[in-house]
């Protein structure tokens, strides 16, 4: 694999990981990192650190449960007065 | 009634992720609560204005920053520093050793650290980066929300949205790196 192909790989990486990139972008992207050994450990480098964003986004604290409740008679009351 | 029902059902399923969008803006969940309620407030109020089967996640989302930086307005503090630098940068200047924190990488290509890492001390560390690069990052990683939404969320181009969110990432990366180290999960490579 050329540098080139490498470094631009690399800057498609993380937008390839958000779902960005077009289908054909895409999978330029994957089967570069999918042939090069020296570039691959930076995709499973980067996933990893996703996942680990989004577990720990699972840990965020939900809404109180009686936040709901409180909203909904906040705007029947403003639905009355409007 | 209609009004009311049609809202119940496309905008109060986002009670959670306003929430914790808005916890994450004020950093306390009293504030929370009140951001929360003012946001659900505004949005019934202009309802007709929005679009069904658009995505409400994201104007709620807009709703509650404008809320949220309507109400700092009364805070003096400003963070100018790194908004001047992104905005000099106009998200044209991205490099490799924007998308990986290279110490890290090289100690642990494959990231098995941040495992190790407990989710609060990822959510603490998410905290501290500057706040335009924090935003991006909890809009993207821990919402969901596209290049594209954040960017209109936001008002400014997506490239800025691209500068901030792998210039965030790349610090947290940086933080999670060190925190690891000093907490011995993972030795420090030697030159």
């Amino acid at each position: 694999m050329s540098d080139e192909s490498c470094l631009d790989a690399l800057l498609k990486l993380q937008p390839y990981l958000d779902g960005e990139l077009s289908e054909a972008d895409a999978e330029i992207v994957r089967r570069h990192f999918e042939l090069c050994a020296p570039c691959t450990p930076a995709l499973h480098y980067l996933r990893s650190f996703k996942e680990a964003l989004q577990r720990a986004s699972a840990q965020l604290p939900p809404a109180p449960p009686e936040l709901a409740d409180r909203l909904r008679e906040l705007l029947r009351r403003d639905g009355q007065s409007l | 009634m209609q009004r009311a029902t049609s809202f119940e059902s496309e905008a109060v399923p986002h009670l959670d992720a306003v929430y914790r969008f808005a916890f994450r803006l004020t950093g306390s969940a009293p504030d929370a609560e009140d951001l929360v309620q003012e946001t659900f407030l505004r949005a019934y109020r202009s309802w007709e204005r929005y679009e069904p089967g658009t995505r409400a996640k994201s104007w709620l989302f807009t709703i509650c920053r404008n809320a949220f930086l309507r109400q700092r307005q009364h805070d003096s503090r400003r963070v100018e520093v790194m908004q001047k630098a992104v905005r000099d940068n106009g998200g044209n200047d991205l490099g490799p050793d924007t998308v990986l924190f290279m110490p890290a990488y090289q100690q642990d290509p494959e990231g098995t650290f941040f495992f190790s890492v407990i989710d609060r001390r990822i959510l603490e560390m998410i905290g501290r980066i500057p706040p335009d690069f924090r935003e991006v990052v909890l809009l993207s990683d821990l919402e969901g929300l596209s290049y594209a939404e954040i960017a209109e969320l936001l008002v400014v181009p997506i490239g800025t949205v691209k500068s901030r969110l792998f210039r965030g990432r790349r610090m947290l990366q940086e933080s999670l790196y060190n925190y690891a180290t000093e907490s011995g999960y993972v030795q420090p490579r030697t030159a």
